[in-house]
């Protein structure tokens, strides 16, 4: 089983002379498969959790563990590794890379996993397929709308076969129906290749598609409710 | 790596300007390498060629001692069997017999000391660039007939011209009194004033009887069909005189050190110029790739997110440089060979470097040669500085962490 646990973790900011907790003492454990987001307030310490369960940002004490591997304490070329295998990224901002097209920004990830060519391209194209892209893989990022890049950020993410998708305001540029469209997405992901999914967003219409909502308040989870 | 590669070229064009500009220093640069190497290239064999063909030979037979002091009782005896020896062993060799002595010459008006040398007109004409440089009446003929050449300076110290007499007066080896009357058959000018003011020709046979030295001369010239052979004919002779222990095979670096200093002193000038082209060049490549580095710290953070190594974007700002240093070098090579091409066919003049160059063993049109040597060294050297000066703009991406990255604007 590929749970994810969380143990305790902390991770505090200097603002001035004050200490501002972004993870105040948070343990959770989000079993393989489900669908949870995390809400609160601007500040409230969604983005640090994801980093911090993504091996993107150090906690000041804590752990993680990624299935049966503890992400805090690797050096950063062992979490590059394990975000390579087992978590893939949707952003905000999709950050894509800008000179590559949209199936060498797909295929960029299975490079890096020296996935051969044909194998590469032909998963590219079954992606492709299932978010809605085919056609427009010759195009850069720049030539796409918000919701079609979010859309090759998803496809980026799954291509690697990762156990866990960490999403950070995934419609947060995003209009209601092309929101709705990229929901309806991941829950077909999570259904259909048992993806265990994150999301961290203020936007209530990702709720609906949630079994499990935890509400974050000054670093610290207040409610931890599954429907 | 090829998708490493891909992006490494993508990334190079996303800012064409830069590129270019970048590019373009690396190519003008590479260019002006190429040319100047090239020059060089082309101007060290005929400083050497030339030289050789006035002072010297690319080799010398000689007593033992000789070279440090050239006296003319440091002779070579039986030297027509010695000169049969080796024309029969190694007949593709021209063999040049010559002697040196000082003279006291005297005209109607002026007496002035002279270098007096004995030579065999027939093979002085393919050896040395004296017999062309003739202005005034015409080389010496073969034979014991008391024709003297004179340099042009020399000739206007005594006050005479073609057609006029010197009376000679020395001491012969064995300290007898060496005299003669000598007639005025051509003046030459080599351009070289300590040669012009100095010198004098006279046949083999003249010399060795004013001298009293029969079948005796002071050295025997050597060329071989090339300069690259020169090393393996001097074993070869020296083997070759293993029966006469007290003569010794000079090379022309052995007879001239002064051609070598010239050339390395004038190396090591040019070597500093090139530094400091080629310090500029890549210093620009590591301010252009050290932008790049910083402008790209959010797509840097993107790559690190979603799995990239930082070693693989420390590599990646490498290849990238290489790939600019690649280009820069073909189309610098490119340019500058077809520059240095035209001019290795044409020449370049050097209008008013006549008499300076002349001292130096070069004429009034210099030609550069090239070789994969002389075309490539230059651009490969810049080349090789801008992928290691990008080191620094690379290491800088191994500091990144994924998120302040992606958070830069």
């Amino acid at each position: 089983m590929s749970n994810i646990v969380c143990k305790g973790l902390v991770k505090t900011f200097q603002q001035g002379d004050q200490t501002i907790y972004g993870l105040n003492h948070v343990s959770l454990t989000i079993k393989q498969g489900e669908m949870t987001v995390l809400s609160g307030p601007s500040g409230s310490g969604k983005t640090t959790l994801l980093n911090a369960i993504g091996g993107l940002d150090e906690p000041d004490s804590g752990t993680v563990y990624v299935g049966d591997v503890e992400i805090t304490g690797l050096t950063k070329s062992q979490r590059a590794d394990v975000r390579l295998q087992r978590i893939g990224f949707v952003f905000q901002a999709y950050n894509l890379i800008p000179v590559l097209t949209v199936r060498e920004n797909i295929e960029f990830v299975m490079q890096l996993q020296g996935v051969a060519a044909t194998e590469r391209q032909k998963r590219c194209q079954e992606i492709l397929a299932e978010v809605g892209l085919t056609g427009l893989e010759s195009r850069r990022p720049a030539q796409l709308s918000g919701g079609q890049q979010q859309r090759v950020a998803v496809a980026r993410a799954i291509v690697s076969k990762p156990v866990l998708i960490l999403a950070d305001e995934p419609t947060a540029n995003l209009d209601s129906k092309t929101s709705a469209q990229l929901l309806e997405l991941f829950t077909q992901l999570n259904r259909q290749h048992g993806i265990t999914f994150l999301i961290a967003t203020h936007d209530a219409q990702v709720f609906d598609y949630c079994r499990r909502h935890i509400y974050m308040v000054d670093g610290k989870i207040v409610t931890d409710t599954r429907s | 790596m090829s998708g490493q590669i891909l992006l490494a070229w993508r990334s190079l064009w996303q800012h064409k300007r830069r590129t270019w500009l970048t590019l373009g220093a690396m190519i003008f640069c590479n260019s002006l390498l190429v040319f100047m190497i090239t020059l060089q290239a082309g101007t060290y064999p005929m400083m050497i060629e030339n030289t050789l063909r006035i002072f010297s030979s690319q080799l010398q037979i000689n007593q033992q001692g000789y070279l440090d002091e050239p006296e003319l009782r440091k002779r070579i005896l039986d030297s027509s069997h010695l000169i049969a020896r080796i024309e029969q062993e190694f007949p593709e060799l021209d063999v040049i017999p010559r002697s040196s002595g000082f003279l006291l010459a005297a005209s109607a008006q002026r007496s002035v000391g002279m270098l007096v040398n004995g030579v065999a007109p027939d093979k002085e004409r393919l050896a040395s660039i004296i017999p062309q440089q003739i202005i005034y009446g015409h080389y010496l003929e073969a034979g014991d007939n008391n024709q003297v050449v004179l340099g042009e300076r020399l000739a206007k110290n005594l006050q005479v011209t073609v057609g006029d007499e010197l009376t000679v007066m020395g001491s012969t080896m064995e300290g007898g009194f060496a005299a003669g009357v000598l007639s005025v058959v051509g003046i030459f000018s080599t351009g070289i004033n300590e040669l012009d003011r100095t010198v004098s020709q006279i046949s083999m046979a003249t010399f060795q009887r004013l001298f009293e030295m029969p079948n005796q001369v002071s050295l025997v010239s050597i060329n071989a069909p090339s300069m690259s052979q020169v090393s393996f004919y001097q074993r070869q002779l020296q083997a070759l005189m293993q029966t006469e222990p007290k003569l010794t095979v000079h090379d022309w670096q052995q007879l001239n050190p002064g051609i070598k200093q010239g050339i390395e002193a004038d190396l090591s000038s040019a070597v500093i110029m090139y530094a400091v082209l080629v310090l500029l060049v890549i210093l620009g490549v590591m301010n252009t790739q050290l932008m790049a580095v910083l402008e790209r710290t959010k797509e840097f953070g993107i790559m690190l997110a979603i799995g990239s190594k930082p070693s693989r974007l420390f590599t990646q700002v490498l290849i990238e440089t290489l790939m600019m240093g690649i280009i820069g070098m073909l189309l610098g090579a490119l340019l500058g060979g077809v520059v240095a091409g035209y001019f290795s066919l044409v020449g370049i003049a050097l209008p008013g470097m006549g008499d300076i160059g002349a001292q130096f063993g070069i004429g009034d049109r210099i030609y550069p040669l090239l070789s994969p040597l002389s075309v490539l060294i230059g651009p490969v050297v810049v080349c090789i500085g801008s992928v290691l000066v990008s080191i620094y703009p690379a290491f800088k991406t191994l500091g990144l962490e994924p998120i302040s990255a992606m958070q830069s604007k």
